[in-house]
């Protein structure tokens, strides 16, 4: 190591910008991580909420776009849905699908497919299950 | 790669030679990539511009690298660009062939997905190309005394250790291993991982000695050397990151606590590059 009595006084301006940006970007780092520790949200249990973002004819049927939101800290894997379409009381068919993750406050987005058109029925769609990773 | 007129010092033969050397260094650094399945669906996936937006980095940092030890003795910027352009070609090819010898890339295989999968490899490989000079030689003592003296200074430091810091990440990045194990980790742990990686970062750079060593000035104590070199480095190692996850689509959608999580699991080994930079670079 070195002397620190031989220390050079002008510290180059790079030098300050470069230990002031990287001071910065620890902070907010170490800021966001501590605030998830504290409030130990990660350990809830998920909460998925599904939405219907779009539908469209695909091939010879039907797509449904749909977005999974997380509302909890927990994060969900391989998340199951299943999506119905129903005429009054009558379920005319249905179709499922999965998301790998979706994970704490954040949003996935994927789709089912039907071979009717889901425009002339009502549509439910729910999560079915989900894995922790 | 047509045979560039090269300087005095060096004729057509020792450039072929060093194009020979820069697709071996291509092969050598991009082979654990070529043979990762999600690097494959990542050309498809990728979103184009911020694909481009990549390539374009990419070139910078290639001519930066030529400056500090591409696969010829360069002389000016211009030269570098010219070694950058054919360090990329290299990379393309090299991807193009090795792709196709696995059959990732057939007859059927649409245009933009050939061109999008192609591209993506080129990264790792046009920097194994720009690299293999050092990687693939004894080093040549005038001319890496040269090449050391070209780096030297503050700036030239951190943009090797940014250089470093972006090859060691970007081989790790494309695995859907970064974000299961952000997603396992819990908040302590991933402090935890800040503090180990910072603590790396300090150790590998100082006490072994393997980057900036000859660079930190006399009379730097340990705090001055931890502020000037380590926060810095490990801040480059944190922006490079996030910049390889936005990429590669890791960001979109996640909450701030998820892309923080993830962010110190790649910062890890961008960390680990960013100190040992020296050794590859």
């Amino acid at each position: 190591m070195a002397d620190p009595t031989k220390g050079t006084t002008d510290t180059p301006l790079l030098e300050w910008i470069a230990a002031g940006i990287g001071l910065l970007l620890l902070l907010t780092l170490i800021a966001v991580i501590a605030r998830e520790a504290i409030a130990e949200e990660h350990k809830e249990l998920p909460a998925i909420e599904l939405a219907v973002r779009g539908m469209a004819p695909a091939g010879t049927g039907f797509v449904v776009e749909v977005e999974a939101t997380n509302r909890s800290g927990g994060t969900a894997a391989a998340v199951e849905i299943e999506a119905i379409l129903k005429t009054g009381v009558t379920i005319v068919e249905t179709s499922s699908a999965s998301f790998d993750y979706v994970p704490g406050h954040s949003k996935a987005t994927g789709g089912v497919f039907f071979t009717r058109d889901p425009r002339g029925h009502t549509l439910e769609v729910r999560p079915t299950g989900f894995q922790t990773p | 790669m047509a045979t560039r007129p090269a300087p005095e010092t060096t004729g057509d033969k020792a450039y072929a030679l060093g194009l020979g050397r820069a697709f071996g260094g291509a092969i050598i650094f991009a082979l654990p990539l070529l043979m990762t399945m999600e690097m494959w669906s990542l050309g498809s996936s990728v979103r184009p511009e911020r694909l481009c937006l990549f390539l374009i980095l990419n070139f910078v940092i290639l001519v930066g690298l030529s400056r500090f030890g591409g696969f010829e003795r360069t002389m000016s910027l211009g030269e570098d660009m010219l070694d950058a352009l054919a360090a990329y070609g290299v990379g393309i090819l090299a991807s193009a062939a090795i792709l196709a010898l696995f059959g990732v890339l057939g007859a059927g295989t649409p245009l933009h997905d050939i061109v999008g999968k192609v591209a993506i490899q080129s990264v790792p490989a046009s920097f194994g190309a720009m690299l293999a000079r050092k990687q693939l030689t004894g080093g040549e003592s005038e001319e890496d005394e040269a090449h050391a003296l070209r780096s030297a200074g503050y700036g030239g430091q951190l943009f090797l250790m940014l250089a470093g810091a972006l090859f060691l990440a970007f081989n790790v990045a494309p695995t859907e291993e970064m974000i299961l194990i952000g997603f396992q980790m819990s908040p302590w742990q991933s402090l935890m991982l800040v503090l180990v990686s910072l603590l790396l970062l300090h150790a590998l750079v100082f006490a072994a000695g393997l980057a900036g060593e000859e660079q930190a000035p006399e009379g730097y104590g340990l705090g001055r050397r931890f502020l000037s070199y380590t926060i810095p480095g490990y801040g480059i190692a944190l922006l490079v990151s996030l910049y390889v996850l936005w990429t590669f689509g890791r960001t979109d959608g996640a909450g701030l606590g998820e892309i923080a999580g993830t962010l110190v699991v790649l910062g890890f080994p961008a960390a680990v590059g960013a100190a040992i930079a020296r050794l590859v670079v």
